[in-house]
């Protein structure tokens, strides 16, 4: 798991994050009431919230239909490599 | 269909096929040949004349099965109603206090976590939690590239050999 | 609805072409164990759960699986890209090739095409769920066969990873089981 670039460790510590919280989500599936899973749940998410906002101001739009922000004059969802080609 | 034909035993002497009148001259005693392109289409219809049935083969002699070894008898008396609790950890189901386990049903213990990785182990390992980070081989005995045998002690062979 | 994100689940690469190794691999994109046939499964079978949290888990494994997905495509599409035709061919892709040049698409190893065949709904909560448990059990086992065919350290990875998701999924699956007996059992007496 190298990582060449800032813009791919940036990714790398979201794709961590993220795999955390769906790892909570589905264990609070099965498991609504564990406080204490609910409290890492939340503790997680507003992480992965600040380091999605990091990205997407750096590097370009991580998400679309309207969940990320368009910065500059021209449309940048189609602009950034697909994650198949990265 | 024209070709078609039933073979019957034993076969009539002018057979063409050697190895028909071989299982022919070994079998029981049989209705003779109909040959279905010779009644078709004339006689087709109609119910060919009802034979007696073949003798019964006779039924061979009785070996003695091997007798199983004896499971002893569980005692007598009403079962239990419900298993008795487990201790905590592991088979208790958040809402049910005692869950009661039946027959033919399927349970998983009940995953309560302790300590979880770092969010980098996390990803790097598929799971956030210890117990159930299972490796290959750690599943089960038949994961690795050799073909898997296991063998239930104390069986013997069973079926139609 | 799904939103998409640019992104993949768990980084993926790969040490060079392998035209052999994305054959097999390409079963986990569209064979009867496969990343599809999961997803496809699990989404569906949603409607007809009686529990919010039977719901909650077939949606949010289900919307995994499409990650998985995307890994297993990925995979495909790193270890073929411009391959020959001739590599194509010594590697028994000749057919692929003669019907999809280079594309992906959903077949198994040997090439048979995806089918709804391979996945039920039941409607019977309890018989679903076990389906399910086994789904993840034979995926668990493919990806064992394909981890001792890779000769790609980088590619036995990614495997691994997807590996040790359906032993999370079958806990989860399985917890959700246990529930859905006792909420059946409750319902049915009290």
């Amino acid at each position: 798991m190298a990582v060449n670039n800032p813009c791919q460790a940036l990714l790398r510590k979201i794709q961590q994050v993220e795999f955390v919280t769906l790892e909570l989500n589905l264990y609070l599936n099965t498991h609504p009431e564990d406080q204490k899973a609910l409290e890492q749940y939340n503790c997680m998410h507003r992480e992965l919230c600040e380091l999605k906002k990091q990205y997407e101001q750096q590097y370009g739009p991580l998400l679309n239909y309207g969940w990320g922000m368009n910065t500059g004059n021209s449309w940048r969802w189609a602009e950034q490599p697909w994650p198949w080609e990265m | 269909m024209k070709n078609f034909t039933f073979k019957v035993f034993p076969a009539q002497s002018g057979s063409e096929n050697k190895q028909d009148e071989e299982v022919a001259k070994n079998s029981i005693e049989q209705p003779s040949v109909a040959k279905m392109d010779a009644l078709w289409p004339e006689t087709a219809k109609k119910c060919p004349p009802c034979v007696p049935l073949p003798p019964q083969m006779p039924c061979p002699p009785m070996e003695p099965m091997p007798t199983p070894p004896q499971m002893p008898c569980p005692p007598m008396g009403p079962m239990p109603p419900q298993m008795p609790c487990p201790p905590m950890g592991g088979l208790m189901a958040p809402p049910f206090t005692c869950p009661y386990f039946r027959l033919a049903h399927s349970y998983v213990p009940w995953q309560n976590y302790d300590v979880v990785y770092n969010p980098a182990e996390a990803l790097c390992k598929g799971t956030l939690f210890p117990e159930l980070h299972m490796p290959q081989g750690k599943y089960g005995p038949c994961e690795g590239p050799q073909p898997c045998r296991i063998h239930f002690g104390g069986g013997v062979p069973y079926g139609c050999e | 609805m799904w939103i998409y994100e640019k992104k993949l689940q768990y980084p993926v690469n790969v040490s060079g072409k392998n035209v052999q190794l994305a054959k097999w691999i390409i079963t986990q994109y569209g064979g009867p164990d496969g990343e599809l046939a999961a997803s496809l499964r699990y989404l569906n079978q949603r409607y007809a759960m009686p529990t919010e949290r039977a719901k909650a888990v077939l949606n949010d494994i289900g919307t995994e699986e499409l990650a998985h997905l995307e890994i297993v495509g990925t995979l495909v599409y790193k270890l073929t890209k411009d391959a020959s035709v001739a590599e194509l061919k010594a590697a028994g892709l000749g057919g692929h090739y003669a019907d999809h040049d280079r594309a992906l698409f959903y077949v198994d190893a040997v090439g048979n095409p995806w089918t709804a065949a391979y996945i039920q709904a039941k409607g019977d909560p309890i018989a679903d769920l076990t389906e399910n448990m086994a789904a993840e059990q034979k995926a668990r086992a493919t990806y064992n066969w394909l981890i001792n065919l890779s000769d790609d350290p980088q590619v036995t990875d990614v495997l691994r990873f997807l590996r040790e998701r359906e032993v999370v999924h079958f806990q989860r699956f399985g917890e959700t089981l246990n529930y859905m007996q006792e909420y059946l059992n409750e319902k049915k007496y009290y």
